[in-house]
């Protein structure tokens, strides 16, 4: 494969990571406490968070991966983004009040209150696996994605970009991690924009690229659950379900972002904006290049048989120039680090809250817990580059994401899901469902039959393979108006002799007895010379199936041993195996078959949540019932209790307008709250005792110098403040303006 | 998803009777028509029964 990569590609990365690492380092400062490091004082504005998810939602393989994704499926790659509002009303006003107004710091930790110390465990476990396994999964595919475009092997790679991570999320914590994630949000944006309007213009405007996509890749949906690798039902349960509710309800590191949030409300406002607007934008600046692929196909730009995996270099190669190509690796390690940077901050907030503090130092400072904080971040960098050697076993991007994410995810979200919709779910019933759900979760690994009875409603059933028909020089000839299967078939001439075109009559019998297809097949066999060295390329489909996206042919030899297992096949591989088949047209036999099902990406996460969920309804009536204390604020039916604990009295709900006030700093003590008039106080439809949010004047900073404070005793000096010192020094707030307070309940 | 949605107005997740709950309640049945929307354009655009947008 071509590498790209000048000089001056170099140059641009180089200085992008040092400015990173610049700009990452400085909010050092407003790392004070350990609330600090893990939830940035909980002080921000929801456009921060929300640009900020915008680069920690994109990964840096996501450019490979839904390039790949749009030149096969087309515009229906774009589902993974489009799914997750239909699972988020739960989110939005069960589960990120619930932890938000409990107060709670870590998923575990919801266990520990929900349950017990033994489900914290265990979810302790589990989390850790979980976050660190992506750690090393996103450095694995950087480091791939870097192979790929730049040469660059991954001992090279993978070090410095984790470098640059962990020196950052060590420094600045959770507010340096926003921060930067704001600007790579914008980077990711930017690069996606040039490479949309660079391929756009190559292909000659929006309209030129639209109408040479197919029908297939223009509509937003696949089949229903046709094909077995790729359909509505498998993306919906898998991404939108699944998946969705892994990465929402128990990603640590997202949670940890809502929870850096100034309020629940702004919490809302990030999420709806995130999904509503930036996702589907997302969605195209991750998949754009591979949809451009597939018009340039139409057109005769790329090869038909070009091999998905590449095409995001192919197409970059294409359209990009020196530089340019340096701002989109730019953004693919800002992806990266954008992930990887919430990934160390959360598996660190973990391994501080529920192992260090929970089992190791019981009742330190919170500056030793914030040096601890610092090197977990470092120990949590080095286990995910440890990770990377594990995943270099893993067979492909899908596989090793989705199966990484079915296997572990299940026993926690059906504890979740239980432990905030069901009263009755009880501690010990909690342990056994996560203890035996993990082990059949696990075990679906090694047995993939077992799936086999759920996955067969949907047409995903084990795998059969039939034998299509056997390719000879003693097929007929090439019929008349056989040419509209494929794009690249306009440019196929039957009296070409370097083509080679036959459709038969096909019938496939997976089990013997119900015949699942009979109807018309095509073949295709073409010469290309290349230095007079023959290339011959084949491929093969049924009509009625969507090319590229149909069912997985293979090309066997007359003993049965598969040549190439591709739809599209690279005939370079059969050559170097069969050199001396190079000058006749199907030289000898071929075997064509093809394969239904045999893929359980898709349907391991569902089916393991089904199960689970299953043995947690059958364990728990045969439990006690949970005590009410345990309930308080960490169920659906109880998040009122949880606003009472939150503000410490009766919530405030009267709506009011923020008010601009100067103020004057006081010796008085913490308690005394933020005293402002009986003017102001009623403009915020606030009372003594109140909980406000008071901010920098500027409302650009997102809420970087804030503070979240109790109203005290109101004065009459209207426009006026007075703040304890020991308050304001938590808020770096300057003395020199105004301050802005908000009442937040 | 209409059982969900009920499920969080019987639970009091969402609180109606304040005036901040109902104007998020309405967002999120909002998020549902932009979606449907959304797609419908697309499905529309792809068939070419709406011209797809023209530019360069």
């Amino acid at each position: 494969m071509q590498v790209l990569g000048t000089p001056i590609d170099y140059i641009i990365v180089g200085l992008y990571f040092a400015g990173i690492l610049a700009f990452g380092a400085y909010f050092s400062r407003f790392t004070k406490t350990t609330h600090d490091f893990f939830f940035g004082g909980q002080r921000f504005a929801w456009w921060l968070i929300t640009f900020s998810l915008i680069a920690t939602g994109i990964g840096s393989y996501s450019f490979l991966k839904y390039a790949q994704a749009g030149f096969m499926r087309g515009m229906s790659s774009t589902l993974t983004y489009l799914n997750d509002w239909f699972m988020l009303p739960l989110f939005m006003f069960g589960w990120l009040p619930i932890i938000y107004f409990s107060r709670i710091k870590s998923i575990p930790e919801y266990f520990a209150r929900r349950f017990d110390e033994r489900v914290r465990f265990l979810a302790t476990i589990f989390t850790l696996l979980y976050l660190l396994g992506y750690i090393g999964l996103n450095f694995y595919l950087l480091g791939l994605a870097m192979k790929t475009l730049l040469g660059l092997p991954m001992f090279i790679t993978v070090p410095v970009v984790a470098a640059v991570s962990a020196v950052y999320v060590m420094a600045g914590g959770q507010t340096a991690v926003i921060f930067t994630d704001l600007i790579q949000g914008f980077f990711l944006y930017i690069a996606g924009a040039i490479l949309l309007i660079l391929g756009i213009s190559h292909l000659g405007g929006f309209d030129a690229w639209w109408s040479h996509l197919d029908l297939a890749h223009r509509l937003p949906f696949p089949g229903f659950n046709r094909p077995h690798d790729f359909n509505y039902a498998g993306i919906f349960w898998s991404e939108g379900v699944v998946g969705t509710l892994a990465f929402t309800f128990m990603n640590q590191g997202f949670i940890m972002r809502y929870l850096a949030c100034k309020s629940v409300y702004e919490g809302r406002k990030t999420m709806t904006v995130n999904t509503l607007v930036f996702m589907p934008i997302s969605a195209v600046v991750v998949g754009n290049l591979g949809w451009f692929a597939a018009s340039m196909v139409f057109k005769g730009q790329l090869p038909p048989d070009i091999n998905p995996k590449e095409v995001f270099v192919t197409v970059a190669n294409i359209v990009c120039r020196p530089g340019i190509f340096g701002f989109v690796i730019a953004a693919l390690t800002a992806a990266l680090m954008s992930t990887i940077d919430t990934l160390i901050n959360a598996s660190t907030a973990i391994a501080v809250f529920d192992v260090y503090k929970k089992m190791i130092k019981k009742d330190e400072s919170d500056k030793h817990y914030l040096r601890a904080s610092r090197i977990f971040s470092l120990v949590s960098t080095v286990i995910g580059m440890i990770l990377v050697l594990l995943f270099t076993q893993s067979r492909s991007i899908f596989d090793a994401h989705y199966t990484f994410v079915a296997m572990i995810t299940p026993p926690m979200l059906v504890a979740i899901f239980l432990g905030i919709l069901w009263h009755r779910f009880s501690a010990r019933a909690a342990f056994w469902s996560m203890v035996l759900g993990a082990i059949v979760t696990f075990t679906t690994g090694f047995f993939p039959n077992l799936i086999t009875p759920l996955a067969s409603t949907h047409g995903m059933d084990k795998g059969k393979t039939a034998v299509v028909a056997w390719l000879s020089q003693d097929v007929p000839d090439a019929p008349e108006g056989v040419h509209s299967m494929f794009h690249w078939q306009e440019k196929v001439d039957a009296g070409d002799p370097t083509s080679y075109f036959v459709e038969f009559e096909a019938k496939a019998d997976f089990d013997t007895e119900t015949p699942k297809y009979s109807g018309k097949a095509q073949a295709f066999q073409r010469v290309d010379y290349v230095d007079e060295k023959p290339i011959y390329r084949y491929s093969a489909t049924l009509a009625g199936l969507r090319p590229r996206t149909s069912y997985v042919f293979r090309i066997v030899d007359d003993a049965g041993t598969p040549v190439v297992d591709a739809s599209m096949n690279l005939v370079e591989q059969y050559l170097e195996r069969h050199p001396e088949l190079e000058s006749t047209q199907f030289p000898r036999p071929i075997k064509l078959e093809f394969t239904t099902g045999g893929k359980y990406g898709y349907f391991r996460g569902l089916f393991s949540l089904v199960l689970v969920l299953i043995l947690a309804l059958i364990i728990t009536p045969f439990t006690s019932k949970p005590d009410k204390s345990r309930l308080s604020g960490l169920t659906l039916w109880t998040i009122a209790e949880g606003k009472r604990f939150f503000k410490g009295g009766t919530p405030n709900e009267k709506p009011g307008k923020p008010v601009k006030v100067v103020f004057e700093i006081t010796d008085e003590s913490a308690e005394a709250g933020l005293r402002l008039s009986d003017s102001d106080l009623s403009t915020l439809s606030a009372q003594p005792g109140d909980l406000l949010y008071v901010s920098d004047i500027r409302k650009r900073l997102g809420g970087l110098r804030s503070l979240h404070i109790k109203a005290g005793e109101s004065h009459t000096e209207i426009g006026k403040a007075y703040i304890p010192k020991v308050l304001w020094e938590e808020s770096n707030l300057l003395t020199e303006l105004p301050m802005r307070v908000e009442k937040i309940m | 998803m209409a059982l969900g949605l009920t499920l969080l107005i019987r639970a009091k997740a969402v609180e109606l009777k304040l005036a901040v709950e109902r104007k998020w309640f309405i967002a999120l049945i909002a998020g549902y028509v932009w979606l449907f929307i959304l797609y419908l354009v697309w499905m529309l655009a792809a068939l070419y029964i709406i011209p797809a947008p023209v530019g360069t």
